[in-house]
């Protein structure tokens, strides 16, 4: 994942955090692993539900932890390259707290921060710029650095039920402050280090409505800018459709732009089958594409290519009393577009991966 | 040649960099390049373009630490060198001489290693840029390809024609082949 959609995934946690909070308390957790020939990643995370019923406050809070193991593996022409097997970890922690002001009208305030590398991009970039530059001590210019990447997000936000119980709009702002693993960029001037501090803030507009007894959609729209881009733009549209007394069909398409060339799109489905009152299988198919990432370097950029991904997921589902549980299992196939003169230097990270994904998870009404 | 093609590629990247001094005493193409000397890294003696008399000079600057220069000089031993040298020479016969040029005075240890990964065979010593930045200012050339060496002087190819110059050069002088 590049940082540009690294942010896209932070805002639509943020953004879409406060969305699914459910009535009752609740406890859910659950993992996921995804693995390739050179990659593996582990996630694990917890979330906890909970009501103050006569203050009219709903919350919820949720922990993370993320393991990136990985096979580093310089491109040939690299002679200051080694093979390496590179771990990382992550932590993150997000509170959200809904207070019923009105009848029809909540306020909402959510804050989250996390300690670690993201995402399995920014371990790979880490390890590269740290074998190319940290061993360097007699050029001008900055010095390499450890990376420690971290941040913090708070936003507020309100909803009103225009419907009762059938119909809202949820405006959420959203402001973040990250601190990265910085990219460098060297020539006889010497090391430059990028930006280590971006900072951003968006807001986002989403509307859900449930048009009949077996039809409900979601539209929702956002803007972030971070540190020196231009704002990115996205957009996605959801509607759950229930199909006979067993099945619901959920499809959902969006995209996202930001100028001067960035587009993304994406469209998934999911279909869900109960079996019996107990148990349900379902299968998801997902599909995204975008056309790379920015280059905003001189020379040197470790701004991804091209991405195409499929993935198709199949599962199982027990439903009990008070308590959920869904396994399912399925297949990643991400495709770049080659690297160029500017981007050779990362045909190790930016090469095509064909990934097996496992997900569980758990939930349980309190 | 897809390796020419890639090479062509970063030269793009390098020619766009805008020059920060004046250019009058930059070579363009078609330009006879006046004779330089620099030391050889090897054998710490003075070696002279004029030496190369008879070749098709290849020149490629490099600093250890430079990732374009990595690789470059990754495509430059079998794309070029190897390529020229089972060929005979260019398609006239002509041989082609590839030279590197080290803009790196510093850490001679890495600029070694450079060195004997990517298989460099004569090494000069450009540390002043002496001749580096009669080829271009601010930034760093990475190729350079002189047609002819002759006792008369020498024909500067244009470095964006680096490839196909050096299979089509002879030594017939401006009106022939190598000219444009």
């Amino acid at each position: 994942m590049s940082l540009e959609r690294l942010w896209v995934g932070l805002a639509c946690v943020v953004f879409g955090g406060t969305q699914d909070l459910p009535a009752q308390p609740r406890i859910d957790i659950g993992g996921e692993s995804l693995w390739s020939d050179d990659v593996q990643l582990r996630q694990a995370d917890g979330r906890w539900s909970w009501a103050a019923g006569e203050l009219g406050i709903t919350g919820e809070t949720s922990v993370a932890t993320n393991h990136f193991d990985l096979d580093y593996e310089p491109v040939a022409f690299d002679f200051r390259g080694q093979s390496q097997r590179v771990s990382a970890d992550n932590l993150a922690l997000q509170n959200i707290v809904r207070w019923r002001v009105r009848e029809d009208l909540e306020l909402i305030g959510s804050v989250g921060l996390y300690d670690g590398f993201t995402n399995f991009r920014s371990v790979w970039l880490a390890e590269y710029f740290a074998q190319q530059f940290a061993s360097l001590e007699d050029i001008p210019g900055d010095r390499w650095e450890k990376p420690d990447p971290k941040g913090v997000n708070g936003g507020g936000g309100l909803r009103w039920e225009y419907l009762r119980a059938s119909g809202f709009l949820e405006v959420v702002a959203t402001g973040l402050r990250d601190e990265v693993a910085p990219g460098y960029e060297i020539d006889f001037d010497g090391l430059s280090r990028g930006r280590v501090i971006l900072t951003g803030f968006g807001v986002s507009v989403s509307s859900e409505n449930i048009l009949s007894p077996r039809l409900r959609s979601r539209v929702e729209v956002s803007g972030t800018r971070v540190s020196e881009r231009e704002t990115r733009w996205s957009g996605s549209s959801a509607l759950n459709v229930a199909v006979g007394e067993r099945g619901v069909l959920r499809v959902r398409v969006g995209g996202a732009m930001e100028d001067p060339l960035f587009e993304a799109w994406f469209g998934e489905a999911t279909w869900d089958w109960a079996l019996n009152d107990a148990w349900g299988v379902f299968a998801q198919g997902r599909f995204y594409e975008d056309n790379g990432e920015i280059e905003n370097a001189l020379l040197f950029t470790s701004a991804a290519p091209g991405l195409r991904s499929r993935q198709g997921n199949v599962g199982l589902r027990w439903r009990g009393e008070t308590s959920v549980v869904r396994l399912q299992v399925g297949r990643l196939i991400s495709d770049y577009e080659p690297t160029n003169a500017r981007t050779d230097f990362f045909q190790n990270l930016y090469r095509d991966r064909d990934w097996t994904v496992v997900q569980f998870s758990y939930s349980r009404n309190l | 040649m897809n390796v020419i093609i890639r090479l062509l590629g970063l030269l793009v990247i390098i020619v766009a960099s805008p020059p920060l001094s004046t250019a009058q005493n930059l070579y363009q193409k078609g330009d006879i390049v006046t004779d330089f000397e620099l030391v050889d890294r090897a054998t710490g003696k003075p070696t002279r373009l004029e030496d190369f008399k008879g070749s098709i000079v290849f020149l490629e600057w490099f600093a250890y630490w430079c990732p374009f220069c990595q690789a470059a000089a990754a495509e430059i031993g079998p794309g070029i060198v190897d390529h020229f040298a089972t060929a005979g020479g260019n398609i006239n016969g002509i041989p082609v001489k590839h030279i590197s040029l080290n803009l790196e005075p510093l850490s001679p240890n890495s600029t070694q290693m450079f060195i004997d990964f990517y298989k460099l065979g004569t090494v000069l010593n450009d540390f002043n840029r002496a001749v580096a930045n009669r080829f271009q200012t601010g930034g760093q050339p990475i190729f350079a390809s002189v047609s002819r060496v002759a006792a008369l002087g020498v024909g500067l190819r244009g470095i964006e024609h680096a490839g196909a110059d050096l299979s089509r050069c002879d030594q017939s002088g401006e009106s022939g082949p190598c000219a444009d």
